[in-house]
């Protein structure tokens, strides 16, 4: 099964900086990617080169086969960009930015009509699409932005940072309508620096950090595999044997590492949950009383912060 | 779905633009009500006719013989027919003091005096003199007055002169002639050079040369804009989604500068159709008018192309586009147009200097369509030139 | 009082930094000013007739000199069609044509007529052949004099022009002349020169041209929320808009004083009394301020602005006789003029500037101007207000 997009050793360079360095990622048809980074990673770049705006300075670009560069018109058709900027014309209504940007795209007439309306629908400006765009609000304007790079059903839908400065509901809208679109079988790659959305609707995730690919895989994967553990804090009650023997039975676990408090004990283990139903266990043959219970189970922030050293968002 | 021809993108792009200025009030005020406007203002300011000169000169007859009174009836005569410019008036009797008191007063522009004696002196061959009695505040009326003067004691002098030939001759040839004959003849020949009054038909209306000399400095703020549009649509991410598509480079150019080019003839031609329709301005012979319209448009378009190829930001471009549209309408003649000195001598260098050159002549030259080619040639030179430079110049900066 | 000068000084700044400011506030209105004054500098005191000459003989090259030298200026064509071109375009009132044949048929005696072409609607007919018949009868007085004697001996022979002729120049060289004497009465007018009328119209012009789109300024602090953010701080609307009102009245200030020095110092252009023109001066800004201020007001876009300032203020301008003096118009167009501001101011400069006027007789004008600063002003603010605080 051919990749929907294969992007091999991309390389740009702005002058001395390098934006990218050796970035390959690859899509699979009715996959939604996340590339997944702070701001000045090098996700727009990227996507820019994928969207045959840049040329790379070295690797490659092919969408169901055929290489992307500035002049591949054909093959661009494959691709539906939504850019961070809203990219649309203030001055006219929804309708009219959709009506040109179509006929640009090779649609015309009632095919093109209907197709409009289809889309208008399903980001949910079917009642708005006559005012002008400079009258919406900015979650607004993102939707929009979102039907016009899928009117020509694309194959590839690249959606740019689609939810910066959007309210929540506009967001969470967003966010469902491009789940959907996955679901549809459609592939998207999806850039954002929050890890929220990532997680919620992408099935596999890229970690980008100063042009470089990090890390790449599942969600799972990549709490997991790089070994991120997760944190149990135990408040337990009594004192004495009871409590030391509980600690060291907790010990001996696999993969666990206890550290006593003086409340209780802080635990490191792979998996959480089980953990906890054998310290509850425990507790309770060696008659503990736990009294509070805190689990942080690690998110991708963490394998950032991990891979990095940084924050992903800086807020 | 095929991706469309780089033509039709660059229809679908031009038809885009020219449907977004065209909704946009202050473009059409620029566009087509300030040039009218103007013009008309232009129109009402000089309907009364161009500079004519209006002056009483009063011929003072202090001589007051049947001589002196019949030049000065032939002067009178010269008055301009329905009182417009100078007026001679006849006074008989009229002395240099109250001549003289009366151009003081103002009652009258300026005067010529026949003194009192003049015609004996004639007579008797002796020298004479005619005054002339100006005003330190008009020259012009002054001089008109001493060329009269001129023309009467040249004129009395000549027939002085052609008697004395006439007997001075007649007795070296032998042959008898009556004095008085002479003096009659000499009194009633003609001059050896007469003036012939000429006239010709004018429909030549200012309004001819402001309208489009108006016209085309809002062109330059206007085509600017709408070449600037395209820094707009790199910044606003216009350019990059239509660029992700099938949407070629060339095709979005090619749009681009093809907007340009119809905002620029619907408003040169607007202007032409209203002023001449509504107001019945002549431009001239129609095929030159139109030929010299949609070259100045294409010069007037290579620059806005240039100046968008050139500037990196849409701040620098307006910039640049407010400068070079009135240093070019200062150098061009749009707002004095002389004849010449320096501004005549720059003006031909300026492609609005040109068109508007070119349309005096088509509006007051009596020139034909061929008579313009030359200027019409240069103009397309010119936009081509600047044109392509600022294509390849914006090309470059699309591509990267 | 300082956050109002901070404001007044910000306003001056950000509006000197932008280039094309500089350009419109001070090179250009030089540039026309030198140009204007040039071109018309030189009073005309002759008339502009062009000259065809077709014989090309050194007769006609007399002739055409002595055209020259009487009350005319000639500028010479080779095509007719350029010299009626000319004509109809206004630069030569009228055309002489010296046909070809001119020498030959002076020098056998035989009448020779030159054409003086006008315009059909022109009245300068009068003037301009006093001065073409004044050169004709100079020049023509031998060929004339042989003429009569032609007529009255009944002779065309060759020996009989001989005679004559001769005798003609030697009676001419002989005859005691018949002379013409000129007088001037009146004072020469103090040099209007065209320099002066140059600096106050474009002056005039100018200042409310760049009243007017300094309007921007505050249509993009609007735009950009930054007036807002000013009205956030304790210094709230009044300060706000006496502030920016300041900054654009000392705007005009600048440009006048540039004019102005320009034309005094350079140009040795006389202002009159100046206590009068300075207080002209200073209302003439204030009244530039507010229709900038007014135009900040209700403006949405810079481009909103520019599209109206431009045409109003060209406009204005020439209905006000700043491009040439209401002199030449027709009176209904006088009138019409009178209703823009520019005609009351560059009056008022004209009296004082040529006729030594000073504050009593420009009251009405300056009171005019008065009246509009204050209505316009109190409009602005109203306006400002409202629109500030959306």
């Amino acid at each position: 099964m051919t990749a929907v997009l294969e992007c091999a050793h991309l390389v740009r360079n702005f002058g001395d900086l390098r934006a990218v360095d050796d970035v390959s990622i690859s899509v699979a048809p009715g996959e939604t990617y996340g590339l997944l980074g702070p701001n000045g990673a090098g996700k727009t770049t990227t996507i820019s080169m994928i969207c045959g705006l840049l040329t790379p300075n070295s690797g490659t670009v092919h969408v169901l086969g055929q290489p992307i560069s500035p002049a591949a018109s054909a093959a661009k058709a494959a691709i539906g960009l939504v850019p961070q900027d809203i990219a649309l014309y203030p001055d006219l209504s929804a309708r009219e930015n959709l009506v040109f940007f179509g006929r640009l795209q090779g649609l015309s007439g009632p095919a093109l009509d209907s197709r409009i309306d289809e889309v208008l629908e399903v980001v949910g400006l079917r009642d708005r699409a006559k005012d002008r765009i400079e009258t919406y609000s900015g979650g607004m304007k993102r939707r929009a932005n979102i039907a016009v790079g899928m009117l020509h059903s694309p194959r590839l839908l690249v959606l740019d940072e689609p939810t910066v400065g959007v309210d929540p509901q506009s967001r969470n809208s967003i966010l469902e309508s491009v789940a959907a679109l996955g679901s549809s079988g459609m592939a998207v790659l999806y850039t954002t620096h929050y890890m929220e959305e990532a997680e919620r609707i992408c099935d596999r995730i890229g970690i980008i950090d100063a042009g470089r690919l990090i890390a790449e895989g599942t969600r799972a994967e990549l709490v997991s595999g790089l070994g991120t553990a997760s944190a149990v804090a135990v408040r337990a009650g009594g004192g004495g044997p009871a409590l030391e023997a509980w600690r060291a039975d907790l010990a001996a676990l696999p993969g666990v590492t206890v550290e006593a408090t003086d409340a209780g004990a802080n635990l490191t283990c792979a998996d959480s949950s089980a953990t906890v139903a054998v310290a509850f266990q425990r507790a309770s043959t060696h008659r503990v009383s736990i009294t509070g219970i805190e689990v942080t189970v690690p998110d991708l922030e963490a394998v950032f912060l991990q891979l990095t050293g940084k924050a992903l968002r800086d807020d | 779905m095929r991706a469309p021809s780089v033509l039709t993108q660059a229809w679908l792009v031009a038809g885009l633009d020219l449907k977004r200025r065209l909704r946009d009030r202050s473009v059409l005020i620029q566009v087509v009500l300030a040039p009218v406007l103007l013009a008309l203002i232009i129109g009402g300011a000089f309907s009364g006719g161009s500079g004519s000169l209006k002056a009483n000169i009063w011929l003072a007859d202090a001589d007051n013989s049947p001589t002196s009174a019949a030049m000065v009836a032939g002067i009178a005569g010269q008055s301009e027919a329905g009182g417009g410019g100078v007026v001679f008036i006849a006074k008989p009797g009229l002395d240099a003091a109250a001549a003289r008191q009366a151009v003081d007063s103002n009652q009258a522009d300026a005067a010529v005096v026949i003194p009192v004696g003049f015609t004996d002196a004639v007579e008797a061959g002796k020298a004479a003199e005619v005054d002339v009695i100006g005003d330190a505040g008009d020259e012009i009326v002054a001089g008109v007055a001493t060329s009269i003067a001129e023309a009467l004691a040249n004129r009395t002098q000549t027939q002085r002169v052609a008697t004395g030939t006439t007997l001075a001759a007649a007795a070296q040839l032998g042959v008898g002639v009556d004095p008085r004959v002479v003096v009659a003849a000499a009194g009633s020949t003609p001059g050896a050079i007469t003036v012939r009054d000429s006239r010709f038909e004018n429909k030549y209306s200012l309004m001819a040369f402001f309208a489009p000399g108006m016209a085309m400095i809002f062109l330059f703020f206007v085509m600017g804009a709408a070449a600037r549009s395209l820094l707009t649509e790199r910044r606003e991410g216009t350019l990059a989604r239509m660029l992700a598509g099938p949407t070629s480079p060339s095709g979005i150019l090619l749009g681009k500068a093809a907007g340009v080019l119809a905002l620029g003839l619907t408003s040169l031609l607007a202007v032409w159709a209203i002023t001449a329709l509504g107001f019945r301005v002549d431009w001239g012979d129609p095929l030159g008018v139109l030929l010299v319209i949609t070259s100045a448009v294409i010069a007037i378009a290579g620059i806005s192309l240039i100046v968008t190829g050139l500037a990196r930001t849409e701040s620098q471009s307006q910039q640049l586009t407010v400068v070079l549209a009135l240093v070019l309408a200062i150098l061009g003649g749009s707002f004095v147009y002389t004849n010449a000195g320096f501004l005549a001598a720059v003006r031909p260098f300026t492609p609005n200097g040109q068109a508007l050159m070119a349309f005096t002549d088509l509006a007051a030259g009596n020139a034909s369509a061929a008579d313009v080619l030359p200027a019409v040639l240069i103009l397309l030179g010119f936009g081509a030139v600047t044109g392509g430079i600022g294509l390849v110049a914006i090309r470059k900066g699309l591509a990267r | 009082m300082t956050a109002v000068l901070a404001i007044a000084a910000l306003e001056i700044r950000r509006y000197l930094r932008e280039r094309v400011s500089l350009f419109t506030t001070a090179i250009m209105p030089v540039a026309l000013v030198l140009i204007l004054g040039t071109a018309f500098g030189s009073s005309t005191s002759k008339i502009p007739v062009g000259v065809l000459d077709e014989d090309h003989t050194s007769v006609s090259a007399e002739f055409a000199a002595d055209l020259d030298k009487s009350d005319v200026t000639l500028t010479p064509y080779t095509d007719p069609d350029a010299m009626a071109r000319d004509i109809r375009l206004g630069f030569i009132t009228a055309g002489v044509r010296i046909p070809a044949g001119f020498a030959a048929s002076l020098s056998t005696g035989t009448p020779v007529q030159v054409d003086m072409t006008l315009d059909q609607g022109s009245a300068n007919g009068a003037a301009v052949n006093s001065a073409i018949t004044a050169a004709a009868s100079a020049l023509g007085q031998v060929p004339t004099a042989v003429q009569v004697g032609l007529t009255v001996l009944g002779r065309t022979d060759e020996e009989a022009r001989t005679v004559l002729k001769a005798a003609a120049e030697q009676v001419a060289a002989a005859e005691p002349p018949v002379a013409v004497s000129r007088t001037t009465v009146g004072a020469v007018p103090a040099t209007g020169s065209a320099f002066a009328s140059a600096i106050y119209t474009q002056l005039t012009l100018f200042i409310f041209l760049n009243g007017m789109l300094a309007g921007i300024t505050l249509v993009e602090s609007r735009r950009l929320g930054v007036s807002r953010r000013m009205l956030s701080t304790p210094t709230g609307i009044g300060p706000y808009i006496l502030g920016v009102g300041l900054g654009r009245w000392g705007l005009g200030l600048i440009q006048a004083t540039l004019l102005l020095g320009l034309g005094t110092g350079v140009f040795g252009v006389s202002i009159g009394h100046w206590p009068t023109a300075v207080t002209l001066t200073l209302l003439w800004c204030a009244l530039a301020a507010t229709v900038g201020m007014l135009l900040g007001a209700v403006g949405r876009t810079a481009e909103q602005v520019v599209a109206w300032s431009v045409p109003l203020g060209i406009g204005m301008g020439m209905l006000g006789g700043c491009m040439w003096p209401l002199s030449v118009v027709p009176a209904f167009m006088r009138t019409i003029g009178h209703f823009t501001p520019h005609a009351w101011a560059v009056d008022a400069w004209r009296a004082i500037v040529d006729h030594g006027a000073r504050f009593g007789d420009v009251a009405v004008d300056l009171g005019v101007l008065a009246a509009a600063t204050l209505g316009l002003g109190t409009l602005a603010v109203v306006l400002l207000r409202r629109s500030l605080s959306r």
